[in-house]
């Protein structure tokens, strides 16, 4: 990866524009003074802060390879589903599928990916553990809230887990006529879902006016939507170099990604809103949780995993 | 207490270790833990010890308030 020209360019993209944003974020911090302003360039510039670590890590990942990176995003399944289970209340039952679910569940999804077994990887979680986990918690014999338990936990799975694990099992596919490593495409996909967060963030700061569901989440407005989704799209086009697809269709599957990773989002926020939190942690500085970066992918992923399998995988 | 009335008792609710580990379970699961403190509580002159004990519980108990603030107390590693 690391003697890749094409990863090299790419990556030294990413660089120049997170260097941008931090000149960007240093010059609001010294002529910004109205205090909520204060609160919002200093939450900023924590959010640049905290995209260098995350981009380093990735890209780290991605320079070693197949088997770090999957350690990685089973790192990021665990972490993300800690944080959702954390916060949605189990009762003692639930312990041993609790339990199964942390240090089972998870490994053997990405080990699933990481021995090219994609029959067992796509029905895993939502056939066998489907079934696995409401039996366990019936065997522990509590019967209260024993429907909405047993839904929470396979939904938690089914957000952090499976969902999660569509973004690396892109590493098993094999895509005729593509010659560059899939690390590419699941950089592809990264790049695409942030970028649309960052530029519905940016655009909503600076021209957000009409809020789309100020019930689910303050902060999204449909001109950041709009204008963060065109800038993704765009972007997501002008980087078919990087795919297997046309300028048009690496254009139509930014297009899904954009709309994958708003709804989720939006989903979690709900989600988020029904649980009485903010975020879903405080693990990454300026943007709170794993699962507050990893909620779009959620979403973005099985979708963009599929469409690129069905129409372009042999 | 009576013997030394310098000393301050914060009220300090863990939530989640329950959910961590539950009687009789030898099996872990790493969920994140919070510590929530209270103001300090500092008897009244004239408390006795049983209504002092229903004060310092019912402190403990409203920190056990599953209502959550956006800006909780400390987290603690879990």
């Amino acid at each position: 990866m690391i003697a890749n020209p094409v990863f090299v360019t790419v990556t030294a993209c990413v660089i120049a524009f997170l260097a941008l944003c931090t000149a960007i974020g240093f010059v609001l911090a010294r002529h910004v003074s109205a205090p909520a302003a204060r609160d919002t360039v200093a939450n900023l510039n924590a959010r640049i802060r905290s995209w260098w670590g995350i981009v380093f890590v990735f890209g780290a990942a991605l320079v070693f390879g197949r088997v770090v990176t999957l350690v990685l995003f089973a790192i990021l399944s665990f972490l993300a589903f800690r944080e959702f289970m954390s916060l949605t209340p189990t009762r003692a039952g639930d312990h041993r599928s609790l339990f199964l679910s942390f240090f089972v569940v998870v490994p053997v999804q990405y080990l699933l990916i990481g021995i090219d077994w994609y029959g067992l990887f796509s029905i895993f979680i939502p056939v066998y553990i489907f079934l696995i986990l409401p039996a366990l918690s019936a065997v522990a014999g509590d019967t209260k809230d024993f429907l909405a338990r047993n839904a929470k936990l396979q939904w938690g799975l089914m957000l952090t887990v499976f969902a999660i694990s569509h973004a690396p099992a892109l590493l098993l596919l094999d895509l005729s006529g593509y010659r560059l490593p899939n690390a590419l495409l699941l950089l592809y996909l990264m790049i695409v879902v942030q970028i649309s967060d960052v530029f519905q963030y940016v655009f909503g700061k600076l021209f957000g006016r009409t809020r789309l569901s100020p019930a689910i989440s303050p902060s999204k407005t449909v001109e950041g939507l709009v204008g963060g989704g065109l800038t993704a799209v765009l972007i997501g086009a002008a980087l078919y170099g990087i795919t297997p697809f046309s300028p048009f269709q690496a254009a139509a599957m930014s297009a899904v990604i954009v709309i994958g990773g708003f709804f989720g989002g939006f989903v979690l926020s709900a989600i988020k809103r029904d649980l009485g939190v903010k975020d879903w942690g405080r693990m990454i500085e300026g943007h709170g949780g794993i699962l507050d970066r990893m909620d779009s992918v959620s979403f973005a992923s099985p979708l963009f995993f599929h469409l690129t399998r069905y129409y372009f995988a042999t | 207490m009576q013997r030394f009335p310098q000393a301050e008792l914060v009220p300090v609710y863990l939530d989640n270790p329950r959910r961590v580990m539950p009687k009789g379970s030898f099996l872990i699961v790493p969920l994140i833990c919070t510590a929530r403190f209270g103001a300090p509580l500092i008897p009244d002159p004239g408390e006795d010890r049983e209504q002092f004990l229903v004060r310092a519980r019912s402190a403990l108990m409203a920190l056990a308030d599953p209502q959550r603030s956006p800006e909780p107390a400390v987290p603690a590693a879990g």
